[in-house]
């Protein structure tokens, strides 16, 4: 069978200066733009500079805005079924409704069986484990990094953040490390020193005496408004009056700042409370027991960043059954599951539900306890050192 | 009496364009001369044919007019507009960037630029330097390194008729099947093949052996072509 060839365009010889055909491949999508770096070595090199990735990045988030309707998250199982070296498989989906678009294998082995996603910044994605070994990933560009080992004596009860610095246009890994109640150590990754260096204790850095860091498991810990919130149990005063309170760490000055929780959002009856972006700005879900038989999670977002009247309860989720929160998407959506006790089909069940209309999603496509974060692609960790390509 | 004011912009091929103050400031270039005083007679532009010129006008003057507080043009009408405008041969393509970068007039040159991206997205890296006249520089050891490399980024897409499902293969086996090969060869392709008269089971079932052969000819074992060629020709079929 004779198969018709198209006519080619007939071209008069290309003529467009360098500068206009740089400013065209930084409008590709990050697969075309690693099969067009080997036009020639000049555009090899310019490709990877700094620049060309944060023109690149800002090409992707201006069509972003353009599609208001999808953005991706990327989940993965936090526990292996097999003990031992197993890669787990990062799922990539649809944010509102979980619908599968395709499936990442990790590069790197996870030799324990707890690992969680740390946080997701401009397609630069950062992994930990239990044994405290950290990676960022770039699976859009296929390069992964693992992070050098800690600079502090032992680390304890571990809490991270990840970061994106836009002053130097640099990424940073917040680790802090409880040794003891009260008695805290942090250190922090830059990409660019491709180093950890401490910022100490933390009474170096508040005036309250923090005794706890929540984890925030299994959501990452936020970040807005260039810092990386977590809830703190604190005692303040001479009364030593404990309270709760959000620690918010400025990626920038590297200082802590206190912001209040909601008033009435948080009592003794509270089962849970998790932080995280709501439409870019700060939510707190407070998981506690409703009315109804059941639980309900309440979805309190602060309006006005800083200032604590502005804190709003926008939502209410009821629900019949114990569900844990596995995840909020940055849209509203929240990802329940429920421990299914029953013989026949054990395992998990998932439930997605809209907060905005409580609309429930039964049965979207995820299978396991896991770790789940926003996902975009980008050429970030592209000019990196000590990476490694697959 | 309309008392808007206008300036006269002439073409390298002498043409003659009166144009509204308002719309020609669209062009930062422009703008710059009339703030310097340098527009009271004709504003000469070496570097743009009347065409391309009318063109720009064209464009700028819908955007102008949209800027406007009066202006009822929704963001999906002047959207739609650009496509339109936008759908024009590669040449002029071409020297729509060029003109749009020396009159400075940034939404048509984001416009051009996005759209020739689009264009070229699925290309070889061999069908870009021939379209931008670029020379490779890098050594026939230096070319096969890189791309061993990032060899998934070189893989080759197929896709079946309703653009469901894109499967990945190697080169080396997209080969197998005559037909693709012809198409390579004949540089016909982007990186996309569609393959419109084939579905994705019949397709799935067709790299799944072509997998072996390729396998089994890297093991240089006798491959056996009878049921694998009854595959492999009735689909493609025309």
């Amino acid at each position: 069978m004779e198969v018709a060839r198209p006519q080619q365009p007939i071209l008069r010889q290309g003529y467009l200066p360098y500068d206009i055909v740089l400013n065209i491949l930084a409008r590709l999508p990050v697969k075309s733009v690693i099969r067009f770096r080997y036009i020639s070595k000049s555009y090899n090199s310019s490709i990877t500079t700094p620049n060309f990735i944060s023109t690149h990045l800002k090409n992707i988030k201006d069509s972003h805005d353009n599609d208001n309707d999808n953005g991706f998250v990327i989940h993965m199982p936090s526990v292996t079924d097999n003990i031992g070296f197993q890669r787990p498989v990062c799922t990539v989906a649809l944010d509102r409704t979980f619908d599968r678009i395709s499936e990442l294998g990790t590069p790197f082995d996870f030799h324990y069986i707890y690992t969680q996603i740390v946080g997701s910044c401009n397609g630069l994605l950062c992994f930990a484990n239990s044994a405290n070994v950290v990676y960022l990933w770039n699976p859009s560009i296929r390069m992964f990094k693992k992070l050098p080992g800690t600079c502090l004596g032992q680390l304890k009860h571990v809490t991270l953040g990840f970061a994106y610095h836009p002053e130097n246009n640099d990424y940073k890994v917040v680790r802090i490390s409880c040794l003891s109640l009260s008695t805290h150590e942090i250190e922090v990754y830059t990409l660019s020193s491709d180093s950890w260096r401490s910022v100490g204790r933390t009474t170096g850095l508040t005036a309250t005496n923090v005794m706890f860091y929540d984890k925030n498991n299994p959501l990452p810990i936020p970040l807005v408004n260039g810092a990386l919130h977590w809830v703190s149990n604190v005692v303040e005063g001479e009364e030593n009056r404990r309270s709760r309170m959000i620690m918010a760490f400025d990626v920038n000055s590297e200082r802590f700042r206190e912001l209040a929780l909601p008033d009435g959002s948080v009592d003794e009856n509270t089962f849970q409370t998790f932080l995280a972006l709501f439409k870019g700005k700060l939510a707190l879900i407070a998981w506690e027991p409703s009315e109804q038989p059941g639980t309900q999670y309440s979805i309190w977002v602060m309006k006005e960043y800083g200032v604590i009247e502005s804190w709003n309860k926008l939502f209410v989720v009821p629900f019949e059954r114990v569900a844990h929160c596995i995840a909020f998407t940055e849209y509203g959506s929240l990802l329940v599951c429920y421990i299914n006790d029953q013989v026949e089909a054990q395992g998990f069940k998932f439930v997605l539900v809209d907060t905005e209309t409580l609309h429930e999603k039964k049965d979207p496509d995820i299978q396991h306890y896991s770790s789940v974060a926003t996902f975009m692609e980008s050429l970030v960790l592209f000019d990196g050192a000590n990476v490694v390509s697959y | 009496m309309s008392s808007v004011k206008k300036v006269t912009l002439k073409s390298s091929d002498g043409e003659i364009f009166e144009v509204e103050e308002t719309v020609a400031m669209e062009s930062q270039t422009i703008k710059g001369l009339i703030e310097d005083d340098c527009a009271d007679n004709a504003i000469p532009l070496p570097n743009v044919t009347g065409h391309i010129l009318s063109l720009v006008i064209q464009y700028c003057k819908e955007h102008t007019s949209s800027s406007d507080s009066n202006s009822s043009k929704s963001n999906e009408k002047l959207k739609a507009w650009d496509t339109q405008f936008i759908n024009v041969d590669l040449n002029v393509l071409f020297d729509l960037i060029m003109a749009a970068n020396y009159l400075n007039v940034k939404g048509l040159l984001d416009l051009t630029c996005q759209t020739v991206a689009d264009m070229i997205k699925e290309k070889t890296p061999e069908q870009i330097r021939a379209m931008f006249n670029i020379v490779n520089d890098f050594t026939p050891e230096e070319e096969e390194e890189v791309r061993r490399e990032n060899a998934w980024a070189f893989e080759i897409s197929l896709k079946n008729n309703n653009v469901v499902d894109t499967f990945e293969v190697e080169e080396s086996m997209a080969k197998e099947l005559q037909t693709i090969k012809n198409m390579i060869e004949d540089n016909y392709t982007d990186s996309v093949i569609p393959l419109h008269n084939v579905t994705s089971d019949i397709l799935e079932l067709v790299i799944e052996d072509c997998k072996k052969h390729v396998e089994a000819a890297e093991s240089e074992s006798e491959p056996s072509y009878s049921l694998a060629s009854k595959l492999i020709d009735d689909p493609l079929k025309a």
